[in-house]
């Protein structure tokens, strides 16, 4: 068997490919060699193992052993007697040591959990943050505050212990346990250290350095009688559990690295540990070996962290390169975000049901890939999925398009032309759509266009979604030539009403910001509106509607009226001095 | 662990917290069977040195919204009704007591002082008339005008018809009790006509009809209110009473205040500690 012919683009390959499987270790998929493929035995790590490890496990068992301690206190109230002895060995011993120097430096350290110490640092974090527009510790650094603040004001009450039962030489407020100026204070500096350094020696330093600071303060706020050292230490465990937590899940590391520079990118770091992982499990599951990975056209996409990854030499095959889209978590709460936007915005356009979780993102790319090529849709070859960390990161492997460019960046003539509205064509006819079409995903490659970027592909769609379809198509067109040629070689594929149909659904909303952007460009410079062109071209067509409302829709937009409600009344508060700030 | 086991014992925490009989409560009055709780304890951590901290006897109907705050050197309990707090009780070191009345405070060793605004339910008009024939007049607009109401209050009417006076001093001595004043003439008697005047500043409008009287009177009277405060000074402290009462609640506040909250001997609360080996405000341990 010629193993050329395994190329997924010839008809009947998928199923000389499942002869192959048991019986041949070695074939080719587009010129490259896939051999020597490793199964991962049971029990081995995955090449990228989670990252909640080492100080985050330290920290969440922490965390739930506090919770535990508070829960134990409610179940059996008696309990409390315990720790309220253990807390009075501690207590007197500190207080029979107090001397008029001894109080003036523990009132010193007391004074670094002044509410408007504390509010100083948290709004100096918030404003830096937004200068560098880093939302994602924004926001991480306001929900590490809220869940402290909140969950110290509920338990304050809810366990309504009595101050220590000693003469207090500092200003409190409240029930004593757990310390709220402790848990304000820890959940600050920790979240300062995640948001404002980046990873490495700096950041390990101040964390360090803070920890020890509070355990000073710490101390020193018992020593003045104020707090209980249970409180004081509940707390210190608490809230820099909770700091390290958040900025672990929303702002993780790998996703969301802290450097000093202006803004920031929702593509994953793939240096490092990451890029040796990538590389392992290539080798391992692909049986390609990798040198080098390097960012590809990160501008153009949001939804994934595309890369190139460069090949070893190799007699057995004439590429150099590999195409491949890293998916994660991020990369799925990302989706799922933008279609709760899109949904508030429009309503449900067409499947915006969200993924459940990342296998089943790159499952269905790899699914609608495969269909794509099987439908004689000119497509990037797939050449899999490799798993990074199970459920949580997975890499998505193709062909590199060595040497294609653009459509709006090529020369095109009425035979690329014929070739684009050809490929929209076959996507109707196979009962497919791109659902992505702009000039980013559409390329020009030896003289063929080629799509990419399938990953919003759908089967059986809206005879909407269709005509939107190739509406995109004849505007990136007509972008490059003139509205009137391709609104004429369009006729010779397309009913006239099929096209009056298309520019009838296309609204601001169905034109990729891409097309958009370019449009507005060509209107501001020679004047030319070419959607508006190509609907007089047309027969007449009523616009389609495309807001749609159910049930979810407005509950979407309550909750989300409601949270921006939240964050005003938080901002209002804020101004007004009362805040939890 | 899986997202729902996660909820469950989340679930569970929460229930077991709710059921929970840790907390810090409220201040309770001083009962045969009772203990002091986190917050009587709290209140007196707040003012160590006080004699007293304030405390609930029982909650009256509508003074089921309370909350406690307490910090060093406060205590304070706040009524609230709907959002509007009508009544805070604070217990400080010292109080400034300014210009209150003293009255008796019923308790050995505690002083108390009042200093209160009050608007009454009841609305009170003044006629008083200018001529012997309108003496008449104003007896028979009294009479005529008996029991009528004003938003729901009634508004009683009283006749100075004493001539030994003027009718201005008359006016003027009205308007220190009251705030409404009718003065009738012999002119307005064919007419059903009167004068009125109003505190503050006694203007007043001539020849109105008594119908166009009693709307002026409803839309000038003010709400029915009690405002100001209770002092009671002690040793090592003082509780406020802070009213800021109108409506209906307003009516009865003073005696619903006297009947829901009370004093807590905390001197007593802290002679037990020092007993149990715990000295509050620095006092050599016994």
């Amino acid at each position: 068997m010629d193993r050329q012919d395994q190329s997924p683009g010839n008809p009947g390959a998928v199923a000389r490919e499942l002869d192959l499987v048991g019986g041949r270790r070695e074939f080719k998929i587009a010129g490259i060699t896939v051999a020597g493929r490793r199964r991962r035995p049971s029990g081995e790590a995955a090449p990228l193992p989670r990252d909640l490890r080492g100080a985050a496990q330290l920290w969440l068992l922490l965390g739930v052993l506090t919770l535990l301690i508070w829960v134990w206190l409610f179940v059996v109230p008696t309990s409390t007697q315990w720790w309220t002895d253990q807390d009075y060995k501690v207590l007197t011993w500190l207080v029979d040591m107090r001397t008029d120097a001894l109080t003036s430096v523990a009132n010193g350290f007391n004074f670094l959990t002044s509410e408007w110490f504390i509010r100083v640092l948290r709004i100096g974090t918030l404003l830096s943050l937004i200068f560098v527009k880093r939302w994602r510790h924004f926001f991480a650094f306001l929900i590490a505050v809220l869940i402290v603040e909140g969950t110290g004001d509920v338990l304050q009450d809810m366990i309504g212990r009595q101050r220590p039962l000693v003469p207090i030489l500092a200003d409190w407020e409240g029930a004593s346990h757990p310390s709220r100026p402790l848990g304000s204070l820890a959940v600050t500096l920790g979240a300062m250290a995640y948001s404002l350094l980046p990873h490495g020696f700096r950041r390990r330093a101040v964390l360090v350095g803070s920890g020890v600071l509070m355990l000073l303060v710490a101390v020193s706020r018992v020593y003045l009688g104020v707090e209980h050292p249970s409180d004081a230490w509940v707390s210190l465990l608490f809230a820099p559990a909770v700091a390290v937590l958040t900025f672990r899940l929303f702002a993780p590391e790998a996703a969301f690295p802290v450097t000093w520079k202006r803004g920031v990118t929702a593509h994953l770091d793939v240096s490092g540990r990451r890029g040796e992982a990538i590389k392992h499990a290539v080798r391992d599951q692909l049986g390609i070996e990798v040198v080098a990975i390097e960012p590809f056209g990160q501008e153009g996409s949001g939804g994934s962290t595309p890369l190139r990854l460069e090949l070893a030499p190799d007699d057995s095959h004439p590429e150099d390169y590999l195409f491949a889209k890293l998916y994660s978590q991020t990369h799925l709460r990302s989706d799922r975000w933008y279609k709760v936007g899109r949904t508030i915005l429009y309503g449900a356009l067409e499947d915006e049901l969200r993924f459940t979780s990342v296998r089943r993102l790159v499952e269905y790319e790899d699914y609608i890939q495969r269909l794509m090529r099987d439908s004689e849709i000119p497509s990037a070859a797939p050449f899999g999925i490799v798993e990074i960390t199970p459920e949580r990161e997975y890499l998505m492997v193709s062909q590199f398009l060595f040497g294609s460019e653009e459509l709006t960046e090529a020369e095109v003539d009425v035979a690329v032309i014929d070739d684009a509205l050809g490929v929209i064509r076959k996507l109707w006819d196979s009962g497919l759509a791109h659902r992505d079409i702009k000039p980013a995903n559409v390329m020009l490659r030896d003289g063929r266009v080629v799509l990419i970027d399938v990953a919003f592909g759908t089967v059986r769609p809206s005879p909407w979604r269709q005509a939107v379809d190739l509406a995109n198509m004849m505007v990136i067109l007509a972008l490059r030539t003139d509205a009137k040629l391709v609104y004429e070689r369009a006729l010779l594929q397309f009913d006239s009403y099929d096209i009056a149909e298309a520019f009838a659904a296309t609204r601001s909303v169905t034109l990729p910001s891409q097309s958009r952007s370019s449009l507005a460009l060509l209107k501001r410079e020679k004047g030319v509106d070419l959607v508006r062109e190509f609907n007089e071209m047309s027969p007449h067509a009523e616009p389609i509607s495309i807001q749609r409302w159910s049930t979810r829709r407005l509950g979407l937009t309550l909750g989300a009226a409601f949270l921006a409600m939240l964050v005003l009344s938080v901002v209002i508060s804020e101004l007004s001095g009362g805040g939890i700030l | 662990m899986r997202r729902s086991t996660g909820v469950c014992l989340v679930v569970l925490c929460l229930l077991i917290t709710a059921c929970g009989r840790l907390g810090t409560g409220l201040p309770g009055c001083r009962t045969p069977a009772s203990e002091p709780n986190a917050a009587t304890v709290l209140s007196l951590q707040a003012v160590p040195e006080a004699e007293y901290s304030p405390c609930i006897n029982s909650l009256q109907l509508g003074w089921d919204e309370v909350d406690f705050q307490v910090e060093r050197g406060l205590a304070q309990l706040e009524f609230e009704h709907g959002i509007e707090s009508f009544l805070e009780v604070r217990l400080t070191p010292s109080c400034e007591i300014g210009g209150a009345i003293e009255v008796p405070s019923g308790i050995e060793g505690v002083s108390r002082h009042e200093n209160v605004y009050q608007v009454t339910d009841a609305i009170s008009v003044t006629i008083i008339p200018d001529g012997e024939r309108s003496s008449v007049y104003a007896e028979g607009l009294a009479a005529d005008l008996a029991g009528a109401h004003v938003d729901d209050r009634p508004v009683v009417f009283k006749v100075d018809a004493d001539i030994d006076f003027s009718v201005r001093s008359r006016v003027n001595k009205a308007l220190f009790t009251d705030q409404f004043v009718w003065i009738v003439n012999d002119l307005d008697i064919d007419d059903r006509t009167l004068e009125m005047r109003a505190t503050p500043d006694g203007e007043g409008a001539r020849g109105i009809e008594v119908d166009d009287a009693l709307d002026r009177i409803e839309d000038m009277s003010e709400e029915i209110q009690y405002r100001g405060q209770w002092f009671f000074q002690f040793e090592g402290g003082c509780i406020t009473y802070d009213f800021d009462a109108e409506g209906t609640l307003a009516t009865s506040i003073a005696e619903d205040a006297e009947a829901t909250l009370g004093f807590y001997p905390s001197s007593e609360l802290r002679d037990a500690a020092r007993d149990a080996g715990f000295d509050l405000i620095g006092e050599p341990t016994q």
